[in-house]
């Protein structure tokens, strides 16, 4: 089955990524179908696995603060700061739908 | 060798890192370092060299030329991942790895070029341009190829280093520096190292820190170490493995640095030979090599027995859904308001993180967090991801079985051939490639297994083929051990390339592999 041009709007608003062109488009659709071999494993009764080091426990530090205080070398790498601030454009606008962006899905 | 040099005073510190820094000038061509840090590795060099004078050595690594991948973070040193997004970016510290090699006295020669945020396996695929294999330019090459047409000049033969550490590999094999850094997601560290000549080691997960190792799957990404024999790998090792606070997925069992045997009896040895890495797509020349190499070990005295995994070729596919759904996750840091690439575009912040991320990232990237979305979304979690997570259970135990069955060391391919034209490579997308490109390499991490690529033999092209050993988790010195022993028996010869030879006599030619252990 085709991916929906619905499908690829939301998939660009969730990625806040655009596919551009067809190919992009292509790629998406030829990645979907590799994934889909999976489905020819059998699973049954076998857990997922999120890590390799699932029997060991890990490592967790005390809550002690042992540094910081580098405010100044963290807003070296900002665009757009004020004083000890990250500056955002107004945020709560979300982007505009699909008939009223520019966007390469608008053709299709 | 360069260790004990250095030691001796036949050769100092800092003419170590100038030789270094100049034939890093004369094999631009390469394009293998992206950024070079001319200044503070001299200074780097000339503390050194006030240790070795006073007679106080931080450790055998002391005075050391390396070289760092560019998606580790360093402390003042422009850090890319080869990509639009971090252009211009600089880190305020140093990866734990980075800094455990300065804190031994290594001299951190600059940063070497990568596929962007390492997503490839030609290193291709950055912004910076590709990476070329030193061994394109190699005697042993020109000597096997045949011009098509009298038109054709040898620029356009070059063949590519694989990926996506090739910058690193390229670095190595071309005598830049003694060591240096990659990263291992998919196969990473190992498929430049066999398309390049050189040793490339990918640790257990969870022996080294990945702290400041920009990530892009954290379950299995790992720093790759690249050297020019495996005596080296086992002392990098030993400097950067150990239990790093800053990661709580490094275990906390106690490392001890090893130095490795030489092996003289492989008879209670067993082998195991993984009957699916007969993969399609390998070639005669390969499989042809793999045999000859089971048959050393046999008729040294080694047990050597097939063996069977039989979900390796879903590796590949689970791979496919767990990284680009780990990628979406990782990706989604990049928005251009604390580091990085940020777009004029002010109207929302949304807005501008998308079009910070239309801008900074390439087709590669984009197709991969955008595939990975897909993968995560709510009515495809249980079908893709999950299903993916069930699979890579079922790859692990393979391996376990596998291991369980007696075997000590896995020997396998590494790549499906020897390094390809570039040309030719770039026929076919990113994702085709690594797909192909990956086989053989990325199970391992699916299952944190240890893997280490050795030079084997030259193919008929004249360029480098390795082979693979795989080993049991966290039981590096015996993967190092049967490494060594069989790089011992292959003896691969050392690149013939003009620069080399030109800029060192003296240093370089002597001294077989140009080790530094």
């Amino acid at each position: 089955q085709k991916v929906t041009v619905e499908m690829l709007d939301h998939l660009e608003h969730l990625a806040l990524v655009d596919f551009r062109d067809s190919e992009g488009v292509e790629r998406l659709q030829k990645a979907i179908q590799f994934a889909d071999q999976l489905h020819e494993v059998d699973t049954g009764g076998v857990e997922p696995m999120d890590s390799v080091l699932e029997d060991r426990r890990l490592y967790l530090r005390e809550d002690d603060v042992t540094e910081g205080n580098c405010t100044k070398e963290l807003l070296k790498n900002a665009r757009e700061k004020v004083e000890e601030y990250f500056v955002a454009p107004p945020g709560n606008i979300p982007l505009p739908k699909l008939e009223e962006r520019e966007t390469f899905l608008q053709g299709s | 060798q360069v260790s004990a040099a250095l030691k001796e005073g036949r050769v100092t510190p800092t003419e170590l890192c100038q030789r270094c820094l100049s034939l890093i000038k004369s094999t631009k061509f390469l394009n293998a370092y992206i950024t070079v840090a001319e200044e503070a590795a001299l200074k780097q060099a000339e503390e050194s060299e006030k240790r070795y004078r006073g007679g106080q050595l931080l450790g055998v690594l002391d005075g050391i030329p390396i070289a760092v991948k560019d998606n580790f973070n360093t402390a003042g040193i422009e850090t890319t991942c080869a990509s639009n997004m971090l252009k211009g970016y600089v880190p305020p510290y140093n990866a734990t790895v980075v800094q455990k090699l300065l804190d031994r006295g290594a001299v951190l020669l600059g940063k070497t070029n990568l596929d962007e945020f390492a997503m490839g396996s030609g290193s291709t695929d950055g912004v910076f341009g590709p990476v070329r294999n030193p061994w394109s330019y190699s005697g042993q090459y020109k000597e096997k190829s045949v011009p098509k047409s009298h038109s054709e000049d040898k620029e356009s033969n070059w063949v590519i280093t694989g990926g996506s550490s090739g910058g690193s590999a390229a670095a190595v094999s071309s005598f830049t520096c003694f060591a240096a850094l990659g990263s291992d997601t998919g196969g990473s560290t190992r498929n430049p190292a066999a398309h390049c000549g050189v040793v490339g080691l990918k640790p257990t997960y969870g022996l080294i820190s990945r702290h400041g190792l920009i990530p892009l799957v954290n379950s299995m990404d790992v720093p790759g170490i690249l050297t020019r024999c495996v005596d080296d790998a086992a002392v990098v090792l030993g400097s950067l493995a150990g239990h790093d606070p800053k990661d709580s997925t490094t275990i906390q069992d106690n490392f001890k640095p090893f130095e490795l045997p030489s092996l003289t009896d492989v008879s209670k040895l067993s082998i195991g030979i993984p009957k699916e890495y007969h993969a399609p797509g390998l070639s005669s020349e390969i499989l042809a090599l793999w045999s000859k190499a089971a048959d050393l070990f046999k008729n040294a005295g080694a047990r050597v027995i097939e063996v069977s995994l039989p979900h390796t070729r879903y590796s590949i596919v689970c791979y496919h859904v767990l990284c680009t759904a780990e990628v979406a996750s990782n990706m989604a840091r990049f928005d251009g308001l604390e580091y990085g690439h940020r777009s004029d575009m002010n109207k929302s912040t949304e807005s501008m993180y998308a079009a910070t991320r239309r801008e900074g990232f390439n087709d590669v990237v984009r197709g991969r967090i955008l595939s990975g979305n897909y993968f995560l979304l709510k009515q495809n979690y249980e079908n893709y991801f999950i299903k993916a997570q069930k699979v890579r259970r079922l790859i692990a135990n393979d391996f376990v079985k596998a291991f369980e069955s007696g075997v000590d060391v896995l020997l396998t391919p590494t790549t499906l051939s020897d390094a390809v034209p570039y040309m030719e490579f770039i026929k076919e997308d990113n994702r085709t490639r690594s797909t192909q490109d990956d086989i053989l390499t990325q199970a391992a991490n699916m299952a944190g297994l240890p893997a280490i690529n050795v030079p084997t033999a030259l193919s008929e092209r004249g360029l480098p083929v390795g082979l693979q050993f795989i080993g049991r988790s966290f039981q590096e010195k015996q993967l190092l051990t049967v490494a060594k022993w069989f790089e011992k028996q292959v003896k691969f010869p050392v690149i013939q390339l003009e620069e080399v030879k030109r800029h060192d006599p003296a240093v370089f030619q002597h001294q077989k592999s140009a080790s530094f252990s």
